[in-house]
């Protein structure tokens, strides 16, 4: 058991970049799909199973749209004639690529790095008088999101967007920016600690302990990085 | 072995899917807000594997840690290790290795 997920990355690894691509897409179209399933059936019953797609929904998110940019990073240009992708420097950003990997990559990233945030703002903006309520008495679709609400304060839940857009500036910064470009180590800095400022200050979540576990996240992820980065230097 | 690791993905899976039944459940008893900590666990290992993607090194300090400890118990992780997994323990960047294909090419 121990010995198999540590062998995991070497499984990943079988799966070549348009196979990784199109389940990318897949899991949160198809996880999406069952969520608009259970929210035309409108069943009481199906409630708490609606809830739990939609969180399945924003768990697949940071791992589906980060293969997607990273689909899409062609930033690795030390070799003058021709560029790679920055995550997967073996993948060169020519016709093959073009052919295979650009259309499907293009999609994903509209879809979960345009689409998702838009709609989600629009739609918090849509039920602004409804999202501070305590009780998920609303409408079908709200009951269903209300437990992922539920732990941020009524009047700080639009902060589930804010988690949303910093789970994709990281994405797209790790794939984008050149992995031996002094940009990357300074950006990751200054997203996590601007993320620790706004997370002090606005402490939006109900409970002390959650919004003290998410500071710690915030700088225990900066602590990594750097020990990471530190470790594949000596 | 790939099972072994499918069958702990579907496990994985499966729990975690349990878990956010259980919890939508429990939303509902509780009037006041529920904890986050759990999500915030969640969402805070999926950063750091996306931080730590940027560094392929990780994975041989990863795997050179377990290693030592694996000696200690008395069986070779090493050898159940697939190709990709052993490259890493040799400390080899993959971007360097990528680049030194290349030029080989």
């Amino acid at each position: 058991m121990f010995t198999s997920l540590l062998a995991s990355s070497g499984v990943v690894s079988d799966f070549s970049l348009v196979q990784r691509l199109w389940l990318a897409l897949l899991s949160p179209c198809l996880l999406a799909f069952c969520v608009l399933l259970s929210v035309v059936s409108r069943r009481p019953r199906n409630r708490h199973l609606l809830s739990m797609l939609i969180s399945l929904l924003d768990f697949s998110y940071l791992p589906s749209v980060q293969i997607g940019i990273a689909a899409l990073g062609c930033s690795d240009s030390r070799d003058p004639e021709q560029r790679y992708l920055n995550l997967t420097p073996w993948q060169a950003c020519d016709a093959e690529w073009r052919a295979t990997l650009l259309f499907p990559a293009l999609v994903l990233v509209f879809l979960l790095g345009v689409l998702a945030p838009v709609g989600i703002g629009a739609a918090m903006w849509r039920y602004r008088a409804e999202i501070p309520r305590n009780r998920n008495d609303g409408s079908f679709l709200f009951a269903g999101v209300f437990p992922s609400l539920n732990g941020f304060k009524p009047h700080r839940r639009w902060w589930l967007l804010v988690l949303l857009l910093r789970r994709l500036l990281l994405a797209t910064t790790i794939a984008i920016v050149p992995y031996y470009s002094a940009l990357l180590p300074l950006l990751i800095v200054l997203l996590l600690q601007l993320s620790a400022v706004a997370q002090q200050f606005v402490r939006p979540f109900v409970q002390y302990s959650s919004n003290l576990v998410e500071l710690a996240s915030l700088y225990l992820l900066l602590v990594s990085y750097f020990t990471v980065r530190l470790s594949s230097c000596s | 072995m790939r099972w072994i690791v499918g069958l702990v993905y579907v496990l994985g899976g499966v729990f975690i899917a349990g878990f956010l039944y259980w919890r939508s459940m429990r939303a509902d008893a509780s009037k006041r807000g529920q904890s986050a900590l759990a999500p915030i666990l969640l969402l805070h290992l999926q950063q750091l594997s996306a931080v730590i993607s940027s560094q392929a090194a990780f994975a041989s300090w990863v795997v050179d840690v377990v290693s030592t400890a694996s000696s200690a118990a008395g069986f070779s992780l090493q050898s159940l290790l697939a190709i990709e997994c052993t490259l890493a323990l040799t400390c080899i960047d993959v971007h360097e290795l990528a680049c030194f294909i290349r030029r080989g090419q």
